[in-house]
This record gives structure tokens, C-alpha cells and sequence, in this order.
């Protein structure tokens, strides 16, 4: 035990202050100036100011006020400087001259829009989906372009030049500052979600480096999703959406065995789920169901994560309501068709209604729509299995196999083709 | 990681004062939009079951002889021990300013979490 100064390092502190306060401040900075380079920079001097003087002088009691009447002042001596900016935008300096800086704990609701204007324009139509991820956990997650380079193992000097395309791309295409009303809204919205989940799935699947999950994306991604929960209240789907990555959050730490390598739900053991994030999720798609039944309609996510929830209610995979979760994915496949939903609902009604009626929905797929794709064979070995065809089902399995470039998945599969031979002999005997 | 702050002062400090209370729910609305604060509560008076030299005891809260009762607590997700030692730096700055002469004492205190797969 020791005692002393809070933080010994004051460097250390005037950080973990930064990450609290730097997106309120970023996004308020935003809309003032119209203009994201500009508004990173004097949210940089008033950064560069705190470390200047908070080691001497303490943190101040209202840090986000402070830093953002240091980057305000900053401002308005830039403007007076240059006229040019000063005209460019001249809206800003009316804005900036305004005044005294509102009470920020008073002024949640305006900071809150600033912060969703924020996320409107990192995940911009106009860029493409990598760039609006790399973008948004710089702008709305706070993470350094280094943090973020290391959660997708890219080099620092490629997701720094992304970042500034990215903006340039926006300042270039003259992208708004104004919040979207009416239907753009809502399209604005879904790019959000869009971003958010890609940010929590390449932490839950990762597509490069050397472990098969990232928890710290799936934490930031589950972060981002409250924060636009909290910012969108009436809205099921970002409700939902924040359920469905929290939901799938709680697996987190069972998704994988000792040794890394993936373990697949039914396999799961599900005392290792994490309860508070499972309550959590389930919370969120009660309340997203309840806002759907009163009038705004769910959609895709609110389908997924109600799938999501109906795995979480099951202690044991005997317990699954496969019944709902076979018409959930009909509705999933009804608004969002697809070969890889057509697999799970096939896997769903082989649950709930026999073999048969999942090795349907496995025949109706289009040949070579999962080209590549171990899961259709594989699916379709499980159900062949459960029919009592063992022959044909130790084909399938083989083939799934011969179809994927995991060693591990490729042993498994083998496995469970030399088990179906295996039953095949002993049901002749 | 997780951290769970606890809010502690003497059990006869009485009710805070209005300003102090809505400031803290500034601060937790604050923390929910922020996507960090994953719960919290007040804890009521309840009951002490204490296990002391081979002799169990029951004590009904309120603690009048304790030196100091946790009146809540906040769970929060952080990225580092230095944005939980801030959310607990903020909640002491609350208490000093708007309930001048009472002291507090506000732990912070990281969840282990579950032990990692057996090997």
C-alpha cells in the first residue's frame, strides 16, 4: 500500500483525462469549425497546453471545459490572424465569438448531437467501409492511429495515410456538418451500424493476424454500439444492434479453447458466458422489441439479435427453441437474402423439424453460390448424419473438408467423416 | 478491463446534499453515453454476517460502529487503470465541491474476471 499524489506520472493522467473528454471536444470543435483537420489540430494544442500546464497547475475541475476554452481561444487567434480561413468560413467565427462556453455537464443533449454528427461523417457514405472503421475509432473511439494499427496488425504509417485520405475525401466532397433529418437519417444510421459491427466482428473473427479473436475490437465495437444506443433511444435498430454485440460479446471468452483454436456455440461451455454482458444484451432486445411493436419497425439486426438472444436464453444447446429460431431466420432470409443465411436457416429447420427439412433448404441453394465455402458440405454431412445416412453423410464430410484451408477445421471434419463410416459398419453388423 | 467503484463515507453522514445528487447523475448520464458505465446502484443498510476468532456474528446495518458503508457502486469498462483512477478522481471532485467539510473515500477496484480455459 502506498499513499501520495493520485498519479505519479502526470503525463499518464492528463491522458486517461484526453480520452474521457477528446470526443466531445473533437465533435464540438467539428461543428464549430466546419472542418475536421482544423478541429483535430486545436483539439491537439489544447492536449499539448494541458500537458504544459496541469503537471504545475493540477487538473482543473472541469477538464473538458477547460480544454475547450483553450482550443476555442486558440481558434478565434487563428481566425483574427488569417483572413482567408476567416472567410472560408465565416459562419465559425460568429460561432466561436459567441461567448462564454456552455456548462458542458448542463449541455448533454447539444454535446450528444456533436457526438453523433461525429459518427455520421467517419462513417460517411463517401468513404469506403475500411476507411470509415479506421476513421471512427480514431474520431469517435479515441484511439491513437498506433492503438489502431496494432488491433488490425497494420502498419502505423498505412492506417495513418487512410486516416488522412479519409479526410480529405470529406473536405473534398464538401461532406456536411449538419445532422441528417428524415429518411437520410435513418440511411445515415444504418452506415453507422454497419461500421460499428465490422469494428466488433474483426475482433470476433479476425481476418488477419495470429489469434482468432481481438477482444480489444470487440470491447470497442460494443462501446460504440452504446454509444449510438444512447444517442438514438427511440431507434430499435441501434438498440438491437448494441444487444446483438454485447450478446455475442458474452462469448467471448468460451469462444476459444486453451490453445486458441475456435470453439464452436453448441460446444461452448456456457458457465463461461460472461452474465452481465448476456443481461445486459437481452435488456436491449427487449427494449429494441418494445420500440418496434410501438411503431418504428426493426429490421435486420433486431432479427439477428433476437436469434443472438434465443442462443443466450438456452442454458444447455438441448434448450435452444429451435422452433423460433427456424421462423426467425425465415424472416432474416426474407429481408436479407442470401446463401449464408439460407446454411443457418437449413441448420435450424434440420433442428426443429427433422433432417429433411433442413437437407431441403440446403438443396434449393444455387450451386457455386458458396463457392470456396466449407459450411453448405459440412451442414449438410451434420443433417445426413442426424437422417441416419451415414455413407452419404461421411461424403459430404469429406468434401467439406477437402473445401477449407484450416488445418484444424480439416481435422475435425475428417473426424466426423471417419465416425459416420464408423456408425455405417455397425449398423450392417 | 473492468472496474468496480465504490462510494464510502461515515454510516451517519445522512442524506447529500440536492446539488451533490444531480451532479452525479450528470456524471453517470455522462458515463452511460459514453458507453462505459455497464451498471449501477446504491447499497441499502442490509446485514453484516461477521466470522471472528471461531465465533459467527450478525449485525444489522445501519453500521453505526463502522468507520465508513459503501452507499453504491458503478461498474464501469475502461481501457486503462488511469481512466478508472480518473472517473474516481471526478467523483471525489463532486463530493469536495458540493458537500463541503464531509469526507469520502472512493475505491476503485478491478474485476479479476474468470480464470482463463483450463490447460
Amino acid at each position: 500500500m502506498s499513499s501520495g499524489p493520485l498519479r505519479p506520472d502526470p503525463e499518464e493522467a492528463i491522458v486517461a483525462v484526453w480520452r474521457n473528454e477528446s470526443v466531445r471536444l473533437l465533435a464540438g470543435l467539428a461543428r464549430m469549425t466546419h472542418d475536421l483537420d482544423l478541429a483535430e489540430d486545436l483539439a491537439q494544442d489544447a492536449l499539448v497546453a494541458a500537458l504544459e500546464q496541469w503537471p504545475h497547475e493540477g487538473i482543473p475541475r472541469n477538464p473538458g471545459a477547460w480544454l475547450m476554452s483553450i482550443a476555442k481561444r486558440r481558434a478565434i487567434d487563428g481566425f483574427r490572424r488569417d483572413e482567408v480561413l476567416r472567410r472560408k468560413v465565416a459562419l465559425v467565427g460568429h460561432e466561436l465569438e459567441e461567448g462564454e462556453m456552455p456548462d458542458l455537464a448542463a449541455a448533454v443533449d447539444y454535446i450528444e448531437d456533436d457526438v453523433l454528427r461525429l459518427m455520421f461523417l467517419s462513417c460517411h457514405p463517401a468513404l469506403a467501409p475500411d476507411s470509415r472503421t479506421v476513421l471512427t475509432l480514431r474520431l469517435v473511439g479515441g484511439l491513437t492511429t498506433a492503438e489502431i494499427a496494432r488491433a488490425y496488425f497494420a502498419k502505423e504509417s498505412a492506417v495513418g495515410q487512410r486516416i488522412s485520405r479519409a479526410k480529405r475525401t470529406l473536405a473534398e466532397g464538401g461532406a456536411s456538418f449538419e445532422l441528417p433529418v428524415g429518411e437520410e437519417r435513418a440511411a445515415r444510421l444504418r452506415e453507422v451500424m454497419q461500421t460499428i459491427y465490422l469494428v466488433f466482428n474483426e475482433g470476433y473473427a479476425a481476418t488477419s493476424g495470429p489469434s482468432w479473436t481481438r477482444p480489444e475490437l470487440c470491447l470497442e465495437g460494443m462501446r460504440l454500439a452504446r454509444m449510438l444506443a444512447a444517442l438514438a433511444p427511440g431507434d430499435p435498430e441501434a438498440q438491437a444492434l448494441q444487444g446483438l454485440l454485447e450478446i455475442q460479446g458474452s462469448r467471448l471468452a468460451a469462444r476459444a479453447d486453451a490453445e486458441g483454436s475456435p470453439v464452436l456455440l453448441e460446444d461452448q461451455d456456457r458457465t463461461r458466458w460472461d452474465q452481465l454482458l448476456l443481461r445486459r444484451g437481452l435488456a436491449a432486445v427487449d427494449r429494441a422489441k418494445a420500440l418496434a411493436s410501438s411503431g418504428t419497425p426493426g429490421g435486420s439486426y433486431l432479427v439477428q439479435a433476437m436469434i443472438a438472444a434465443c442462443h443466450g436464453r438456452a442454458r444447455t444447446p438441448d434448450q435452444t427453441d429451435w422452433a423460433e429460431m427456424a421462423r426467425l431466420y425465415d424472416v432474416l432470409a426474407a429481408a436479407a437474402p442470401g446463401a449464408v443465411i439460407e446454411v443457418n436457416r437449413a441448420v435450424a429447420h434440420g433442428r426443429a423439424f427433422g433432417p429433411d427439412a433442413g437437407l431441403a433448404i440446403l438443396a434449393a441453394i444455387p450451386d457455386g453460390a458458396l463457392a470456396g465455402s466449407h459450411l453448405p458440405a459440412g451442414v449438410r454431412g451434420d443433417l445426413l448424419h442426424r437422417a441416419g445416412r451415414h455413407v452419404e453423410a461421411a461424403a459430404a464430410f469429406e468434401e467439406a473438408a477437402a473445401a477449407t484451408a484450416n488445418a484444424e477445421e480439416q481435422e475435425l471434419l475428417q473426424k466426423r467423416a471417419a465416425a459416420c463410416r464408423n456408425d455405417d459398419s455397425s449398423s450392417d453388423a | 478491463m473492468r472496474y468496480m467503484m465504490l462510494v464510502k463515507m461515515a454510516p451517519d453522514a445522512g442524506p447529500p446534499p440536492v446539488a451533490l445528487m444531480e451532479a452525479v447523475e450528470g456524471e453517470i448520464r455522462q458515463q452511460y453515453a459514453d458507453g462505459i458505465l455497464l451498471d449501477a446502484d446504491g447499497l441499502g443498510p442490509g446485514l453484516e454476517i461477521r466470522l471472528t476468532a471461531g465465533e459467527v456474528t450478525h449485525v444489522d446495518g445501519p453500521f453505526a460502529e463502522a468507520k465508513e458503508v459503501a452507499g453504491g457502486f458503478s461498474l464501469f469498462e475502461v481501457r486503462s487503470h488511469d481512466e478508472a483512477a480518473e472517473l474516481g478522481r471526478r467523483m471525489v471532485q463532486l463530493h469536495e465541491e458540493l458537500w463541503p467539510g464531509q469526507d469520502v473515500a472512493v475505491e476503485m477496484r478491478p474485476l479479476v474476471g474468470p480464470p482463463a480455459p483450463a490447460e
